[in-house]
């Protein structure tokens, strides 16, 4: 192996097609979401998301492709974390960014921002195929296992929130997390959560109100708008 | 339900509260401006959460797929009458791919937007992946495109490579020149690198068991337009 050949592909020449996979395939894919190709990051007056669905509306394809670099891999976690398999949780997010492009002439800023939008669409069409596999085997990750989470290759536009997030979390008691875990990324109902704890339905129902109530108060309001709305 | 429903809100908007109350509290929600807004508002805390956990990026394919899903759509509603100079491929590149000619329409449309291409193994180069019909399955496939004179960097093909020139032509490493409309197949063993020709060239490529480089590739992210 010649000198050249052994700096190739992050130290190893060999690939498995037109890019190098590995890690020089997922660095390239990652390059990929941080700059899309045309037009640059920042080269927008405006690629604020409101911004991007007031052009998606026009019919520009390329806005609903920033779109989807922006939210797809966080759509993508959550997807993946509800169905438990990668490729269904792609068809989702796939199926709500078509519904979006769909839907966003009647897009509706006084109703809430586009994230929310993006969000509440993926959860509930999980939680339908989640309910109709009933009893689909779901893994439950320790919460404490956010803060050792490494975030990159991400829309830098989201990192305020992603941060902000992390502050907020880190305010619950582990009781409160474990049940906004359990229900926002596992699918499960108040009376599956109490089997899955042992604590009573009622127990769960008040921390679940606490819980939310601790989560919105951390997320200062002011503190949050991030750079992507 | 004439009452606010403020303490069911967080479990319907958590997605835990079940059946009857679920259906109760969202009709209520239907009708109640203030109870609308707390929930939308809940909702807004709860879509950040999503953002605790780490991000998994979509494959390329995947992306392809949501655009090209989009211009197949567009095309059926006739929102677009210009379907892009490499439209008169549509039969080809359907048959080399093994995807439904609408499929392959919509890619050929696609591949006329330079927002969908995204960077490739050299300067100059960059890729549109694609999920190949059954006939394919587990390659790697999709469409190079390469700016006027950029060269492919020198590899070797681990498996057989199908190739169909769409636009303008490269000439091989053996000095042979393909053409828009050729079909340039590899086969498994076989190395080599090749230049695009002053006007560029785009074409369609089906990779079995991978590529490997050897010389340096530079993921620098470059892309013409």
């Amino acid at each position: 192996m010649t000198d050249s050949m052994s700096r190739a592909g992050d130290g190893s020449p060999v690939s498995d097609g037109l890019t190098a996979r590995g890690r020089g395939s997922t660095m390239g894919l990652v390059r990929a979401m941080e700059q899309p190709v045309e037009p640059a990051f920042g080269a927008l007056p405006d690629d604020s998301d409101g911004a991007l669905v007031a052009a998606i509306a026009g019919g520009d394809r390329g806005a609903l492709a920033r779109l989807y670099d922006r939210y797809a891999p966080a759509l993508l976690a959550v997807g993946q974390r509800l169905l438990g398999g990668r490729r269904e949780a792609e068809d989702l997010v796939h199926d709500v960014f078509l519904e979006a492009w769909r839907q966003s002439a009647g897009y509706d800023p006084a109703r809430g921002t586009v994230r929310a939008w993006l969000f509440v669409r993926l959860r509930s069409r999980a939680l339908d195929r989640h309910r109709a596999a009933s009893g689909a085997p779901v893994s439950i990750e320790s919460a404490e296992g956010y803060e050792e989470r490494m975030v990159t290759g991400d829309d830098p536009a989201l990192a305020p929130d992603r941060a902000a997030v992390r502050r907020a979390l880190e305010l619950l008691p582990s009781e409160q997390r474990a049940v906004l875990e359990l229900g926002y990324f596992e699918g499960l109902s108040s009376s599956e959560i109490a089997r899955r704890t042992g604590a009573p339905i009622g127990t769960v129902k008040s921390r679940v109100a606490t819980a939310l109530a601790t989560l919105r108060a951390g997320l200062d309001p002011d503190g949050v708008r991030g750079g992507a709305r | 339900m004439n009452d606010h429903v403020d303490g069911w809100i967080p479990e319907l908007v958590l997605g835990t509260l079940e059946e009857p109350a679920r259906a109760e509290v969202e009709q209520h929600i239907e009708s109640c401006r203030r109870c609308a807004a707390e929930a939308a508002s809940a909702q807004e805390a709860l879509s950040l959460l999503a953002l605790a956990l780490p991000p998994e990026p979509p494959s390329a394919t995947a992306r392809t797929g949501l655009l090209a899903s989009i211009v197949e759509e567009e095309q059926r509603n006739g929102r677009r009458g210009q379907r892009g100079r490499l439209a008169a491929f549509a039969d080809q590149v359907a048959r080399f791919f093994d995807v439904s000619r609408e499929r392959a329409s919509a890619l050929l449309e696609l591949a006329v937007d330079p927002r969908a291409w995204t960077p490739g193994p050299a300067r100059g180069i960059s890729l549109i992946h694609l999920m190949a019909g059954p006939q394919f399955a587990g390659t790697d496939s999709g469409l190079v495109r390469m700016a006027p004179g950029a060269r492919f960097p020198r590899h070797r093909h681990r498996g057989q490579e199908l190739g169909l020139i769409l636009e303008g032509g490269f000439t091989d490493a053996d000095g042979t020149v393909v053409r828009s409309g050729e079909h340039h197949d590899l086969k498994a063993g076989t190395s080599h690198d090749f230049v695009a020709l002053a006007e560029g060239c785009i074409f369609a490529a089906v990779v079995h068991e991978g590529l490997e480089f050897m010389e340096p590739i530079t993921m620098d992210g470059s892309a013409y337009d």
